[in-house]
């Protein structure tokens, strides 16, 4: 195992279980509430935000971040103010999302490997902030969990009744949607855009099928979201590269 | 004189330009157990929700604890059962008894002196599922998960607890002793409000009855409501009065 003796590989490894522990346990609220979908339709968005650093020469990361958090609360008050079917308005997101960045790529001509980086991913390329960023994240969830985790599950389970007792039903959805839309584009350059939503909602169904409890469900959702991370990046040998995102979300797919 | 718990002043509401409540008054003191019933559609419901805060009258107010809604942070002071609660219990979902009841304590000022456990633990006694704790919800029966739903309701000490149409899709024997034990919480002092349709059933409980449709037709001693035929004609089904607990 010549590759344990590459900084880069640890970096990876730190910070692609950091986001494992993460991403499981926000989706596991996104399953309760029926919106497993959502992470999915971010993706899209996130590619615009992509397109769209590409096209203005910034930051395409920064843009997707604030592109997706924005998209994510609009939906979020498109379904609570129009009335409409709520997976209607995530079929709406992502078909946006995606019309809008393949126009803006093309503005950039920037078809080329660039985007592609972002629609694949590649955790074994993560830069030193990127790799902090995601230890950040996995620090924000945990204290999110601890503190908040109770009254997330109860908007999400029966917000009718959670309403009624007063819990600040909106900016818990709020951070809720916040959080999806910050990890959709952290995983974004780990795993890429087309299967972040993968390692969100499998963990989470996988634990749902085993647990007891619904502390188990969180607990198993960290896990099988760790391990399905740290899994993508085996290798069977230094020579063969396979691919760390598709190989992670095959093995929650596998897990399920 | 006292103060009502819950006041509901000329309330107006609609759906879409039809009017479904209009001009209703409805007082409720300390002590009261009284059932809101009422034809489908007679917004019987829709009173409720405004009553809790999840609809806005378009006219008209609602005070809780001598506060208007809109300045009412007290929360905990209120239990509610919302409708249908059986639909709740997600048949994927491993939630246990005991995590469905400490629920209930979001938003809630903590006990002093107990733990959460044995807060949950008390709230279950007084529903008899205290053995109950921690199967999962799904593994019971529609009336278990009715008192399951109950105890969520009753683990922040609330003072007035409002119940709408809590035993759809339940049993009459399981109708019966969730009832029986409405009665005997109210006995202790909690003042209840509860939207049905089993007049039947309940009547045998209850000490008043409010019924509704779209204004306020009748509100009084249950005793007194079918001696009115006109209002008693409104409600289907048997509706003679069997006895009384109280």
């Amino acid at each position: 195992m010549d590759i344990l003796y590459y900084g880069f590989f640890w970096k990876a490894l730190l910070a692609g279980v950091a986001f494992g522990l993460s991403a499981a346990p926000t989706g596991l609220f996104l399953i309760i509430r029926r919106d497993s979908l959502l992470p999915h339709a971010l993706t899209h968005v996130a590619f615009t935000g992509v397109a769209l650093g590409l096209l203005l020469k910034g930051t395409p990361l920064l843009l997707a971040l604030i592109v997706t958090v924005l998209s994510a609360f609009l939906v979020m008050e498109i379904r609570e103010r129009s009335g409409v079917y709520e997976d209607t308005a995530v079929g709406i997101l992502a078909s946006l999302g995606l019309a809008l960045a393949i126009v803006l790529a093309s503005l950039a001509k920037s078809y080329d490997v660039r985007l592609l980086t972002y629609l694949f991913g590649n955790i074994l390329v993560l830069n030193e902030k990127e790799a902090l960023l995601s230890g950040a994240i996995f620090i924000l969830v945990l204290v999110v969990l601890f503190k908040l985790g109770e009254a997330l599950f109860f908007i999400s389970f029966d917000e009718e009744s959670a309403r009624t007792s007063g819990l600040p039903v909106k900016r818990l959805k709020l951070l809720l949607s916040a959080l999806t839309a910050v990890l959709v584009v952290l995983g974004m350059k780990m795993v890429g855009l087309l299967l972040v939503s993968a390692l969100m909602v499998i963990p989470g169904a996988s634990a749902l099928e085993v647990a007891r409890s619904l502390k188990q469900s969180f607990f198993l959702s960290a896990v099988f979201g760790g391990l399905s991370v740290a899994g993508g990046l085996w290798s069977p040998s230094p020579s063969i590269c396979l691919l760390p995102g598709p190989l992670s979300s095959s093995l929650g797919d596998f897990s399920f | 004189m006292k103060e009502p718990l819950v006041e509901v002043e000329k309330v107006t509401f609609s759906y879409n330009g039809e009017i479904v409540l209009e001009e209703v008054n409805l007082e409720l003191f300390a002590g009261d157990f009284c059932a809101l019933i009422g034809p489908n559609g007679s917004g019987k419901s829709t009173l409720l929700k405004i009553i809790v805060g999840l609809l806005k009258p378009q006219q008209g107010r609602v005070r809780l604890f001598g506060k208007e809604i809109e300045n009412f942070h007290e929360w905990w002071r209120i239990g509610y059962v919302p409708q249908k609660v059986t639909s709740l219990v997600d048949p994927v979902l491993p939630l246990t008894v005991a995590e469905t009841v400490g629920l209930g304590l979001q938003g809630k000022p903590k006990s002093h002196g107990f733990s959460k456990k044995e807060v949950i633990l008390s709230a279950l006694e007084r529903v008899g599922l205290a053995d109950k704790a921690d199967k999962l919800l799904r593994e019971l029966s529609g009336g278990q998960q009715q008192r399951v739903f109950l105890a969520r309701a009753l683990v922040g000490q609330p003072q007035i607890l409002l119940l709408d149409e809590p035993t759809t899709g339940v049993d009459f024997t399981a109708q019966e002793r969730f009832y029986e034990l409405l009665g005997r919480l109210n006995r202790e002092g909690l003042t209840i409000l509860i939207v049905t349709h089993d007049i039947a059933v309940v009547d045998r409980h209850v000490k008043q009855v409010a019924c509704l449709n779209r204004k306020l037709v009748f509100h009084g001693k249950h005793e007194d409501f079918c001696k009115n035929p006109e209002v008693c004609g409104l409600i289907p089904g048997p509706h003679h009065l069997i006895g009384h607990l109280h």
